[in-house]
């Protein structure tokens, strides 16, 4: 077995003992990239010389006797708005051509105390704004399942890197689904944390009701481990929680006793008939584990969409005014006056998408309108948050679809923003509401495009989705499954 | 059907779109407002609006002066600096 093969938990155990060199590993990782690489384009820059100086730095402090941390040596990828003190930030967006992160995010600086190796930055949409990576200045990350077909996004690199056994974990950030979506659509496990529960400091903003940072791994228990370290109150987010962060990758457990709802909202229509086979299936697997599914239902579910648009559009119409051309990034008519240089310079290096993202917020916000959209728009998230109250009150868990498709071909969708926007439809009831969920693969389609199962908890419940998730991947064999090279 | 200014939509946004432009963001704004807009049936009265998923309490730091980023550091990402400062056009004369 070469050193990029097993788990992020073993390999930091054995560069721990001395029984294998972090710069083995990162070795492995750098020629697993370059082989797979060139079909996916998962990434948009590797940090290959940075990554091999940290490792050799690692294990001369191991020999010098230094205490090992629980990812030692262990090779990260970095979707592209974290910020990495000295290395590029993009966004996937031409207005922040040239920027070099002065700050190292605190997620990151986490993962590095822990003995972390960046490996690169990952592709995704501009800004988060995206379900495909397909709107990235860097173009398009490919599925490695199917390279004619679109990773999900917005963290769609990071769940390709992932998916292509490039790195065993990679961050990303979940507005509305970004990690959870393009994990489902590359067979590997998504988690978005509570809303605070990681900060957000060095994220690069979207939408900051909305935010969250979290990771794509195809370990279940490396995947705890990484939001373990990553978690907890950090005094530069005002949002972090102050909450004991819990031993998220404790034993899996019996799932005797433990009620999951099944939404029937979730069953709708426009949900691809063979990714309601694979859920029905997984559900019948977690009640054969000793779970009770429990009919549910949560009828606010379908107004999720246009709340979660217009606040977050909103949000980012207000995040995206920083972009003008006078402290970071791009700049078009240094010549002209002031107002024309900002309009210049975001009218130049911004995309499409970002665009029509920026303008619906505006409308919504506008005098006039705010009442009727905005505010109407936040009233109906507190109704979703306190429909799904409810049902936690008689539920461990929901069990539901992550997206209603598989992966689409690239281009499919790109023209019609309204479809796009759709394939959020089951995630973002949870970033309305701040709750965590997880995405773990649960089946394939005849075509051979995975598909993910996505599971809900009350605030902080983290240990609830990952307990679920061990016990569902004990039982069954998807996450294993790897692409064809 | 949504009753849209795209040219103030623009002015606000600090985005200049042509003809062709405008017409096609504003048939997709359009477009998105006339689905969203089935949130206008929703009954929410008496009901709290949401700007944040969780209630998070607010805390309180002392207020000390801590270390910030040097100088140097702050302005490396400016595209046009003078004098230890943002460099932008003349707003003023003089």
């Amino acid at each position: 077995m070469s050193a990029a093969d097993g788990t992020a938990r073993a390999t930091a155990a054995a560069v721990a003992d001395g029984s294998l060199r972090a710069v083995d590993v990162v070795e492995a990782s750098l020629e697993r990239i370059a082989a797979r690489e060139p079909q996916v384009g998962a990434f948009v820059e590797v940090f290959a010389d940075a990554a091999r100086r940290r490792a050799e730095q690692l294990d001369a402090e191991r020999r010098k006797g230094s205490p090992p941390g629980p990812l030692a040596g262990v090779p990260i990828a970095i979707k592209d708005n974290l910020l990495l003190r000295g290395h590029r930030t993009s966004c996937g967006s031409r207005i922040l051509d040239g920027f070099t992160a002065p700050y190292t995010a605190t997620a990151v600086q986490r993962l590095l105390d822990a003995g972390a190796v960046p490996i690169g930055r990952t592709n995704m949409d501009e800004f988060g704004m995206g379900s495909s990576t397909e709107h990235s200045c860097f173009g398009p990350t490919r599925n490695p399942f199917d390279p004619a077909c679109i990773p999900g996004g917005s963290s769609g690199g990071s769940a390709a890197a992932v998916a292509a056994r490039m790195v065993a974990i990679a961050l990303g950030s979940d507005t509305g689904g970004s990690i959870r979506q393009p994990a489902a659509m590359c067979g590997v496990a998504g988690l978005k944390p509570t809303y605070g529960r990681v900060s957000r400091f060095g994220l690069v903003a979207y939408a900051s009701s909305l935010d969250t940072v979290g990771a794509c791994a195809t370990d279940l228990g490396d995947l705890a481990l990484v939001t373990r370290v990553m978690s907890g109150v950090d005094p530069r987010d005002a949002t972090s929680l102050d909450h004991a962060v819990a031993d998220f990758d404790a034993p899996p457990s019996s799932l005797e006793g433990m009620r999951i709802g099944v939404p029937s909202e979730y069953f709708a229509e426009g949900l691809d008939p063979a990714v309601e086979q694979a859920v029905r299936a997984a559900l019948d697997t977690l009640a054969a584990a000793g779970a009770e599914p429990v009919a549910v239902s949560l009828p606010h579910t379908e107004f999720a969409i246009p709340a979660y648009y217009l606040i977050a559009t909103a949000e980012a119409s207000s995040n995206l005014a920083r972009y003008d051309g006078v402290r970071f990034g791009a700049r078009s008519g240094g010549d002209a006056d002031l107002e024309e240089m900002y309009t210049r310079t975001r009218t130049e290096h911004f995309g499409a998408e970002v665009q029509r993202r920026i303008l619906l917020g505006c409308f919504g916000l506008q005098r006039g309108h705010a009442e009727q959209w905005y505010g109407k728009a936040l009233a109906v998230r507190t109704l979703i948050r306190d429909e799904l109250a409810a049902v936690f009150a008689r539920c461990d868990a929901l069990a539901t679809p992550t997206s209603p498709v598989v992966a689409f071909a690239l281009g499919d969708r790109l023209t019609d923003p309204l479809a796009m926007y759709l394939c959020d439809t089951l995630t973002v009831p949870a970033s309305l509401a701040g709750i965590p969920a997880l995405s773990v693969p649960c089946g394939f389609s005849t075509a051979g495009l995975p598909i993910g199962l996505q599971l809900m908890a009350p605030p902080l419940g983290e240990p609830t989705l990952l307990r679920i998730g061990t016990a569902f991947q004990s039982a069954t064999d998807f996450h294993r499954r790897e692409p064809a090279p | 059907m949504t009753d849209i200014d795209v040219a103030q939509l623009a002015v606000l946004a600090k985005l200049r779109l042509d003809p062709d432009a405008a017409e096609e963001a504003v048939g997709h704004v359009r477009r998105l407002l006339d689905r969203f807009a089935a949130i206008q049936g929703v009954d929410t009265a008496g009901v709290a609006p949401s700007p944040y998923p969780l209630e998070i309490p607010h805390r309180l730091r002392p207020d000390l002066v801590e270390p910030a980023l040097p100088l140097a550091e702050v302005l490396q990402n400016a595209p046009a600096t003078r004098a230890g400062c943002f460099a932008v056009p003349r707003v003023v004369d003089g």
